[in-house]
């Protein structure tokens, strides 16, 4: 008998209580890693999407929706442009380099995008095997695009909402997969803009009539550019030179994400507080399972004092008790996380498309085992210093 | 001498409970102490086991509280912990070592053996009580003061109880000190001391 299996065996006496205790803070505690992991990989992720990219151009109409239809690859795209005017607009001075964006078509879940290699780079995509696409209709796959092999041929699928389109005639093979690299690449299928050019431009149908608000038969369109400038400063004046006096829409990506936030009232101050309300649950769950119950155990504390055990061991035993409780379930939230937020991606497109489903180390996640470390420790130390005070000689158990 | 107590009072709740009691207790020594209810008899117990300051006068001894056995009136059994558990802890909170064969002779005496996977919840109330004094006597101590310990007893039980204290005082060499108002026991010792009203009568 020592004081660990004295206060397992007074949890063996009440197991629900107990349990019940520990459950409670492990859900606060699941509750708060999901929010972390949310927001910090949410932020890591639009920082890497948006990256490098100075303006969108593309058709006119919500600059948020450009934005997010053609960074992110969420959401569907303004429209499209015609490819030549476009070309003409890319001469332009300030424009050190413009990558195409051709958009439409998807195979099964994952988006196919017709670009040049420099999007790959922008994102710093690496071919892992195989070939980077050279001919129309070869296709390079990112990291995370499942039940597609090198050597595979798909049919591309109109399209980009939930329910199926029509299906393309034309064949691609897959000639590469890129690496991992954390961002939206992960979940795409790039080919050339030719490759999309073609099928939209040549394509004709034997049952044309529901898909008649796609114009398969005018000249060749594109959705948008991904524009870097030969300086940043430049980004104001071109992009009201091109909203102005052209038919496309400039937009900027991290002004329109602020402004996304901003809608969904998801600014800092907003965020900051929903972490302090989570910190709050799961100081206040720990604490209501353990404070309640550490104040019964006085009386265990005062009983070994007069049997003769050390007042410095009597004092241990709330300590060991709440320390039991706290870290059984902070172990037990650090093991919910993960399923549940796979479970969440599983059936959330947007956790899926933002690899929010899985749990990654964040420095953030310390606060938590120091916010429960703290809460039991504090919860432990008023019975530890009344046990403290209460000396055999005092006469306070024989008053009790 | 084990222990002495000169001169010695309490107050409890601003009212004297003892009063000018003197009492020494030797090696080996055996004693009696009866009254009514209410007399101080448990005040004074406690005040010889060390965990009741007295208000005034003076308690000498060398005893720690580890080398005490307290027999509560009221038990003070944990209820989570079962009958041979109890013992360990007695032991663990004395830091003696646990004697099985100790142990096990004590559960024998005290009809406990059937007994000792239960957990002291489920105990009836003499099993308790003879449960409170195996664990004091567990750990061997040079001095066993014990507070009504045949209060929920039956004669046959009373008689085995009382011998049980005795013997294991004369085998371990230690003092006895029994408080009780049970006139059943009055024949089993030799000295006595009577209180009344918080005054050592006799
Ligand atoms: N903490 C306390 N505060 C105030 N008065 C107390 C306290 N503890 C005991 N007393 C009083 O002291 C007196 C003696 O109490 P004590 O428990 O010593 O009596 P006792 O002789 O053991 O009685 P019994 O035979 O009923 O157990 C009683 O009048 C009791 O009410
Ligand atoms: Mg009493």
């Amino acid at each position: 008998m020592n004081l660990f299996s004295l206060v397992l065996a007074s949890f063996r006496f009440r197991k629900v209580a107990v349990i019940l205790s520990v459950l409670l803070c492990a859900f606060a505690v699941t509750a708060a890693l999901s929010f972390i992991q949310i927001s910090t990989q949410l932020d890591k992720r639009l920082k890497k999407d948006l990256a490098g990219v100075d303006m969108v151009v593309g058709a006119k109409g919500s600059g948020l929706q450009l934005v997010l239809s053609t960074l992110l690859q969420a959401d569907i795209p303004t429209g499209n442009m015609p490819y030549a005017e476009a070309q003409k607009l890319l001469k332009r001075g300030e424009i050190k380099q413009a990558i195409p964006l051709a958009l439409g078509d998807r195979a099964g879940a994952y988006r196919i995008v017709g670009t040049n290699p420099d999007y790959i780079d922008l994102y710093k995509g690496k071919i892992e095997a195989g070939a980077v696409f050279v001919r129309p209709f070869e296709a390079v796959i990112g990291a995370d695009v499942e039940r597609l092999e090198i050597g595979d041929t798909f049919q591309g699928s109109h399209g980009l909402g939930e329910t199926e389109g029509h299906h393309h005639h034309e064949k691609y093979i897959v000639t590469g997969r890129l690496t991992y690299t954390g961002t939206v690449l992960d979940r795409l299928v790039l080919t050339s803009v030719e490759s999309v050019l073609e099928i939209h431009g040549q394509q004709h149908h034997d049952d044309g009539g529901h898909e008649e608000d796609h114009d398969h038969h005018g000249p060749p369109e594109i959705t948008a550019y991904l524009v870097k400038l030969k300086s940043p400063a430049m980004r104001m004046n071109f992009m009201q030179y091109i909203n102005r006096n052209t038919d496309f829409q400039a937009a900027l990506p991290a002004l329109e994400v602020l402004r996304m936030m901003n809608i969904f009232g998801l600014g800092q101050s907003v965020m900051l507080g929903f972490a302090l309300l989570l910190g709050a649950l799961v100081g206040l769950s720990l604490w209501a399972g353990l404070s309640a119950h550490l104040q019964g155990r006085l009386y265990d504390m005062a009983l070994l004092k007069i049997m003769g055990l050390p007042s410095y061991k009597v004092a241990l035993l709330p300590l060991i008790e709440s320390y039991l409780v706290g870290f059984t379930g902070l172990l037990l939230g650090f093991a919910f996380t993960p399923p549940l937020l796979s479970m969440a991606a599983k059936q959330i497109s947007f956790f899926r498309e933002m690899g929010l489903g899985h749990l990654t180390f964040t420095f953030e996640q310390l606060y938590i085992v120091a916010l429960v470390w703290v809460i039991a420790t504090l919860a432990a130390l008023l019975p530890a210093l009344k046990s403290h005070k209460l000396s055999p000689l005092s006469g306070e158990y024989h008053a009790a | 001498m084990l222990l002495s107590l000169r001169d010695v009072g309490v107050q409890l709740g601003g009212k004297p409970v003892l009063q000018a009691v003197h009492l020494s207790i030797a090696e080996k020594a055996s004693l009696l102490v009866t009254g009514p209810s209410g007399s101080g008899k448990t005040t004074l117990l406690s005040v010889i086991a060390g965990f009741l300051a007295p208000t005034r006068g003076t308690r000498e001894t060398t005893l720690t509280l580890a080398e005490t056995g307290f027999v509560f009136q009221t038990l003070h059994l944990l209820p989570y912990l079962r009958v041979q558990e109890q013992l360990r802890l007695a032991c663990y909170a004395t830091q003696k070592t646990y004697d099985a064969h100790w142990a096990d002779h004590l559960l024998t005496k005290l009809e406990l053996v059937e007994k000792t996977g239960a957990y002291a919840a489920h105990l009836s109330t003499g099993e308790a009580q003879r449960l409170a004094i195996a664990r004091a006597l567990v750990h061997k101590p040079q001095l066993i003061l014990a507070d009504e310990p045949t209060a929920a007893l039956d004669d046959v039980n009373c008689e085995a109880v009382i011998r049980l204290l005795q013997e294991t005082a004369g085998a371990t060499n230690a003092a006895l000190v029994v408080v009780t108002h049970d006139a059943r026991l009055k024949p089993y010792f030799s000295s006595s001391l009577v209180l009344k009203e918080g005054r050592a009568l006799a």
